[in-house]
């Protein structure tokens, strides 16, 4: 078997700041195949921008590895490699630089790597905007003139200019105008398939990881505390905070509403805080057990859905299903 | 059509301030007077070494308008003539300093750490000097030229421009666009050069225009000190500082050149005012 697009293991991020350490990153390891959209979520502060930072070589990780395409990652990139990695940020007001047009933009990553003609860029830009939902007139235009939709539609086609194998999502639509959030979102899924993109999708938001996501990683804290199927993940989540953030996706039909796990418990921060030793969720979690304070639990479950909690939430079963089903036609009569 | 209504825009919101287009004439009628002073001034060969005891001394009056000097040169044609001088100083000077400054404002910026630490303490060094000072202890090695007033001019203008380019950078190199630049693999250079640099440009063309006005003042403090261009060359500092031994009674020496540096120094201060709306630039 050809080994995965992009494989992240055992990877640790420690940062410096005056004499406090902080683990930004612990033990991180995941893995995307070719053509595959991973989602990884988590509250802010989770370590989610650090590990795109550590898979764009923005950030050198304090230990662990990073490899694409079988071949590891170390000290300075080459320019092939960077060329196989395109980034979508999250700000599109930041994105692009407003002294520079869109043509300038989408050219940049053509001009650094040296890559064709002054024609054949001029070319290539204009195919990219069409391939994004814009026309070839905007590449004269400035950033100012474009709405947040149309500047992340820069953003992805230039990304896009050195066909990668994969794009780096950092929160991509948490900016934007629910309405444009979809746009966006079916702009990413057919380039995906037109390119056969693999994506690792930053975000917080649960109801875009459903549309664009095969597969999930839930982080909090900056580790790893389950993954798996977006199928398996939605049905039946098992670690404790998965099942807190499901239980908070606002919801608008009560026939969504029967399908959330429950969470009736006060998910604030208790007690001490930030545990260094242990489980960082034990603070929050109400069904912390002695072990939680002691040493963070290995991964645990089968393959396609694995989660480290020691006192995880009971699998869904068929009952469950047919019962929450149940439930809600009693409620519809 | 984007581009010429952009322009036509930005003339618009410089217009709306009027003091601003007064600067801007101002300036347009000394760099006339400058550009074109053998034409312009009613008597050219004034500017070098003539000597003319009949007519010294006179007030303004309608052959010499503004009056005439110990020598009997006219006063209006060595200002016209000592705009071109100052124009020159002020211009060289900004050049050189911006130059230098941007260099090592954006150096210290972007590059961070130990490279950061060492720039901007050695700017903070040559800010703590009084500039007049500063300026007069390098023309103390130099015997007094023109050329030498520049240079010490420029050493102690550059750290002024440091410092903006610095603050600038600082607030931007986390920007998106630029964190995108760096992944792609574009060069510490390129990403200086060609992402942020163009976004310093505005201040800095502010700052330009105000700093020309008070480079010319110091020039022209320097020269009244007698350590600018040496004589016969027209300069306004040094038509100032000889024209004071005269007062009050040959009160045209002095006023009239002040008036000159008070001309050029209110027209630059007024069009820095009027390009700072124009660039939306706060503070």
């Amino acid at each position: 078997m050809s080994p995965p697009l992009l494989k992240v293991t055992k990877a640790n991020k420690v940062f410096h700041v005056g004499s406090a350490t902080v683990h930004a990153v612990t033990d991180i390891s995941l893995t995307v195949n070719k053509g595959e959209t991973v989602a990884v979520v988590g509250e802010s502060g989770s370590g989610k921008t650090t590990l795109a930072n550590l898979i764009l070589g923005i950030e050198i990780p304090t230990s662990g590895e990073v490899e694409l395409a079988g071949e590891q990652l170390k000290g300075r990139r080459s320019k092939t490699v960077r060329r196989k990695i395109g980034l979508v940020q999250q700000n599109p007001y930041s994105t692009l630089n407003p002294r520079k047009s869109i043509g300038q933009a989408i050219g940049l990553p053509l001009d650094v790597h040296g890559i064709g003609s002054r024609a054949e860029r001029r070319r290539r830009i204009g195919e990219l905007l069409e391939k994004v939902g814009l026309n070839a007139g905007h590449r004269d235009r400035r950033p100012l003139a474009l709405s947040g939709g149309q500047r992340q539609r820069v953003a992805i086609a230039r990304a896009l200019t050195t066909n990668p194998d994969l794009l780096v999502l950092d929160e991509p639509t948490s900016s934007l105008d629910v309405s444009v959030q979809a746009h966006i979102l079916r702009l990413l899924r057919d380039l995906q398939q037109e390119f056969d993109l693999a994506y690792l999708f930053i975000t917080h938001d649960l109801g875009v990881v459903r549309v664009i996501a095969s597969r999930v990683v839930v982080m909090y804290r900056g580790r790893v505390v389950e993954e798996g199927s977006v199928a398996a993940i939605f049905r039946s989540p098992r670690h404790r905070y998965t099942q807190l953030l499901l239980a908070s996706i606002p919801t608008v039909s009560e026939e969504d509403d029967a399908f959330k796990p429950d969470w009736p418990w006060d998910a604030d921060v208790k007690g001490d805080g930030d545990p260094a030793e242990g489980c960082p969720f034990r603070s929050r979690c109400p069904f912390a057990v002695e072990r939680c304070g002691q040493e963070f639990p290995d991964m645990r479950g089968s393959g396609d859905h694995r989660y480290a909690c020691f006192n995880p939430r009971p699998e869904t079963s068929e009952a469950i299903v047919n019962l929450q089903a149940e439930k809600l036609e009693r409620k519809k009569a | 059509m984007s581009q010429s209504s952009a322009r036509w825009r930005g003339w618009r919101r410089f217009a709306r301030n009027k003091l601003s287009v007064l600067g801007a004439v101002l300036i347009a009628i000394v760099f006339f007077c400058a550009i074109f002073a053998p034409y312009v001034a009613p008597y050219p060969e004034h500017a070098g070494v003539v000597v003319n005891f009949l007519d010294a001394n006179q007030p303004p009056s309608a052959k010499y308008w503004l009056g005439t000097d110990t020598v009997g040169r006219d006063v209006l044609s060595r200002i016209i003539f000592g705009f071109r001088n100052s124009l020159m100083l002020g211009a060289v000077v900004i050049a050189i300093s911006i130059t230098i400054g941007t260099a090592i404002g954006m150096a210290a910026a972007y590059l961070g750490g130990k490279t950061e630490l060492v720039l901007m303490r050695i700017t903070d060094i040559f800010l703590a000097i009084p500039s007049l000072v500063l300026a007069m202890a390098i023309l103390g090695l130099a015997k007094p030229s023109q050329l030498y007033a520049m240079i010490a001019m420029a050493t102690v203008w550059w750290p002024w421009h440091a410092r903006l380019v610095y603050g600038i950078v600082r607030s931007l190199k986390y920007e998106g666009f630029v964190v995108a630049a760096e992944v792609v693999g574009a060069s510490p250079l390129r990403v200086m050069f060609s992402e942020l640099l163009p976004n310093c440009a505005p201040n800095l063309f502010t700052k330009a225009s105000l700093d020309m006005g008070f480079v010319i003042l110091l020039g022209a403090s320097l020269s009244f000190l007698g350590m600018g261009a040496p004589p016969p060359t027209p300069d306004l500092g040094t038509m100032v500082s000889e024209g004071a031994q005269y007062l009050p009674d040959i009160w045209w020496l002095s006023v009239m050149a002040g008036m000159g540096i008070f001309i050029v120094v209110l027209g630059f201060n007024l069009v820095a005012d009027g390009l700072r709306d124009l660039f939306d630039i706060v503070g």
